[in-house]
């Protein structure tokens, strides 16, 4: 067998990799291997999948399984709340990220013994407890989530990869990223990022309560027992629920009720009219006291909307790329949707799309012949030979994002293209780069070598201050998610981001549209800036451009007086676009539609 | 080094047949559910080897699969009311792995904030869809008998490898030291090790193709 340098050197690395062992420099050569090549990813996976199973067969046990299983048995019998605890214990070494770490399991085989002393520590550790802290109230549902706090009389515990119990009178809240209550019949309650609840068990009845104070929420309610239904309550509403699911969500005009499977009895905390809410259908709850059920929006002539297309592409106006470039297509009237679109819109609008105007928006600097280059000291990534060797024209000052990719985009006039950097870092006077590659202004808007977001372009849906400004978007928007799914990806993209399966999750390269039928001018509350971005999703829709750690985030320009997370800059803070990554919520994202290519054709 | 072959004790588990039959196991379930909870243990050393076989087969890292068999049997044991007695236990016990094992992975694949968690998510995602989609079979009894007779193919040099690497799971750096050979040679030794073991236990533990030599 005769392997190739990368290979041998893929195989070191791989062994290193399961030793637990890799330097960040070594991690960073074998995802840069791994990613770059299908083969070498295959053999990896391989090569780590036949470690764990030789391993397992062969290696000799600590203490015997019979024996571990036996004293989280003991403890139960001793007392439920002590086994939760060795239990806890357990769930919480094996819910840290390890790897295939030989170190953990040396270190496990010698410590075999003070784990065990620990284990019976950890049960006579919750027997003193139990002895100090009054007993509390029966569990009702357990929460999961790493990212939020539950509330427990004057206590707060902050939740960590575990699932916790939860008891009546408990408050949760989710704090950057969505909380799961899972209940003991099988109903879930999905609680957003800056969400939070509290959960009642019912007064005087076998009800369960769930007060929603600030939010939204998505609920999968199971069949629920006669006379036991979920109660979800808000300041302007109560939805009984019998089996369905539904989403709610706190606005500032009132509590609106989206129903997508069953029906809802939706009344005002204070009684009165009872309305029943069908499967489809929406209702409001208005902070006015009004309770209605919101009639389907008529559909409205398509040709009010004719799409405007602007002038040239120039550092004052117009819009980058070709007018038949995917992204400045208008999306025809009948489009083919993929079969599954609704469950990736429910997926997908389980929260509001934001906006990124601060740390993952993009600076862009207008450079011409006139502006000097500056020579590139290192590129980290294989695509060393796209960088003429000259260097760029770089504006003195010109400065990446402060987000994860820290990227940067110079508007080369002279030559009409984009360079799109990544990982840019200064080291003094010196230019590093994780990577960098054009795109032409009269192209089809797809860079090649690839650039930005899998594969795409940086400035391909970008949102311009300037439209903002101008009330207009010509374009089609870009958007990332945490739910793009795995292995897949479609024209425009060029390459896959996702990490996610199931047919909810969303290919990157997805057109999504918002329902052309919605007359924007009927929805209360709408922001200049909101209308202008629905409006510009209605006729162009926008594209899914990769993996986000936000559920639904559109990319924009960083406006060049945006000062921090809070002043994104005066023009979008205008329009009602203030704050990084505040959510758009006017928009009805329950109207979205998922095409089934981008162009809106069947194949 | 080589001359040490000779006096290495190889220690790898050996396989045993002491399974019970469904019947056997439900009359256990009895005995349990009657309160006598010296047959659970009994239950749980008779389907260790097949449920840590399918664990094993679609975790992403060792202490994983410890993890998970563990809770598995426990979670089970908690439930155990609500189990009908019709000979299906093993499958019920692996339904509880399988989703302690998806959760956990899920869990995993999402930290993906440096390079080591992008490595570990891509194994736990890869995992993830073998589990979703059965594309590993559970691992069968007789595995552990093919590769006890596999192994025994391997030069003395080899075994010793195995011995370490699999065995004590002694790390990289040492076992080049103890070889006295580079990283990448040792790497590669393993690797084809790996190559040759898979083959023949695929091949029913034909030990004829396995190929492996160490210089």
């Amino acid at each position: 067998m005769s392997d190739s340098p990368q290979e041998s050197r893929l195989l070191e690395l791989v062994e290193s990799y399961l030793d637990d062992d890799l330097t960040d420099g070594e991690a960073r050569e074998l995802r840069t291997l791994v990613k770059r090549d299908p083969v070498l990813r295959e053999r990896f996976l391989t090569e780590v999948r036949w470690h764990i199973h030789l391993s397992d067969r062969l290696r000799t046990q600590g203490i015997p399984l019979s024996e571990r299983v036996d004293a989280v048995l003991d403890a139960e019998g001793r007392a439920p709340h002590i086994a939760d605890a060795v239990v806890a214990s357990i769930a919480a070494r094996s819910s840290r990220r390890n790897k295939i770490s030989t170190r953990f399991l040396r270190r496990k085989r010698r410590a075999a013994a003070p784990w065990w002393i620990a284990a019976a520590a950890s049960v006579l550790l919750a027997v003193g407890l139990l002895v100090v802290v009054p007993e509390r109230s029966p569990a009702i549902a357990t929460v999961l989530g790493d990212r939020g706090t539950i509330e427990r009389g004057d206590t707060t515990l902050r939740l960590d990869e575990r699932a916790q119990h939860l008891a009546d009178g408990d408050v949760v809240a989710a704090d950057g990223a969505d909380l799961l209550l899972r209940f003991p019949d099988g109903t879930t309650v999905e609680i957003s990022s800056g969400g939070r609840a509290r959960i009642q068990s019912g007064v005087g009845s076998k009800a369960k309560r769930l007060e929603l104070h600030r939010g939204g929420l998505l609920a999968r309610v199971a069949k629920q027992k006669p006379g036991e239904p979920l109660v979800i309550t808000t300041p302007q509403a109560n939805a009984t629920v019998l089996g369905t699911t539904f989403r709610v969500r706190i606005e500032t005009s009132g509590t609106r009720l989206v129903v997508d499977e069953g029906r809802i009895a939706f009344a005002r905390p204070s009684g009165g009219e009872v309305i029943e809410v069908p499967a489809g259908r929406s209702a409001l709850a208005g902070i006015d006291g009004t309770l209605a059920l919101i009639e389907p929006v008529k559909p409205v002539v398509l040709a009010k909307r004719t799409p405007w297309i602007p002038e040239p592409f120039s550092p004052t106006g117009g819009r980058p790329f070709a007018d038949d470039s995917p992204y400045n297509q208008v999306i025809p009237a009948k489009p083919v949707l993929d079969a599954q679109s609704s469950p990736m819109v429910n997926r997908l609008a389980s929260q509001p799309g934001k906006l990124a105007l601060f740390r993952h928006a993009l600076p862009l600097y207008d450079v011409d012949a006139s502006t000097p280059l500056h020579p590139v000291t290192a590129v980290r990534r294989a695509n060393r030979s796209s960088i003429p060797e000259a260097g760029l024209r770089i504006p003195v000052g010109a400065m990446p994002n402060t987000g994860t990719n820290r990227a940067m985009v110079l508007l080369d006039w002279s030559e009409r293209r984009a360079w799109e950097l990544y990982q840019l870092e200064w080291k003094g006077a010196d230019l590093h780069l994780g990577s960098g590659a054009f795109v032409r202004f009269d192209g089809d808007g797809i860079p090649r070598p690839s650039s930005g977001y899998a594969g795409g372009s940086y400035l391909a849906g970008l949102l311009r201050v300037r439209e903002i400004a101008q009330g207009r978007i010509p374009h089609a928007l870009a958007f990332g998610t945490k739910f793009s799914r795995k292995g897949v990806w479609r024209h425009p993209a060029q390459q896959t981001d996702g990490k996610l399966t199931g047919e909810e999750t969303i290919p990157v390269g997805a057109r999504i549209q918002l329902d052309p039928t919605l007359d924007l001018d009927a929805i209360p509350g709408l922001t200049p800036g909101e209308r202008t971005i629905a409006e510009a999703l209605q006729i162009y829709g926008a594209y899914c451009v990769g993996a986000s750690g936000e559920p639904f985030l559109f990319f924009c320009e960083l406006a060049p007086d945006a000062t921090d997370v809070n002043n994104p800059g005066a023009v979008y803070s205008a329009n009602g676009l203030t704050g990084d990554a505040a959510p758009l919520s006017h928009i009805p994202w329950d109207r979205l539609r998922v095409l089934k290519q981008w162009d809106g054709a069947a194949e | 080094m080589p001359n040490a072959c000779d006096e290495v004790r190889y220690s790898w588990r050996q396989p045993v047949n002491t399974a019970m039959d469904a019947a056997q196991r439900d009359a256990a379930i009895r005995r349990v559910m009657a309160g006598e909870r010296e047959a659970y243990r009994l239950l749980v050393e008779d389907l260790e080897r097949e449920v840590r076989g399918f664990v094993a087969a679609h975790a992403s890292s060792l202490e994983l699969v410890d993890e998970v068999v563990q809770a598995a049997f426990v979670e089970a044991y908690r439930q155990l009311h609500t189990y009908e007695l019709r000979g299906t236990f093993a499958s019920w016990v692996k339904g509880f792995a399988r989703n302690l094992l998806r959760r956990e992975l899920a869990q995993r694949a999402r930290l993906v904030s440096t390079d080591q968690e992008v490595l570990d998510s891509m194994v736990s995602t890869a995992a993830l869809d073998d589990l979703a989609e059965e594309r590993v079979a559970d691992q069968k009894r007789e595995d552990l008998a093919r590769i006890e007779r596999c192994l025994a193919a391997l030069t003395p040099r080899a075994r010793l490898m195995v011995q370490r690497r699999f065995v004590e799971q002694v790390p990289i750096n040492r076992i080049a030291q103890q070889f006295k050979k580079t990283r990448a040679a040792i790497a590669n030794a393993l690797t084809r090790i790996r190559a040759g073991l898979r083959t023949c236990v695929d091949a029913s533990g034909d030990a004829h193709v396995i190929d492996v030599d160490v210089a």
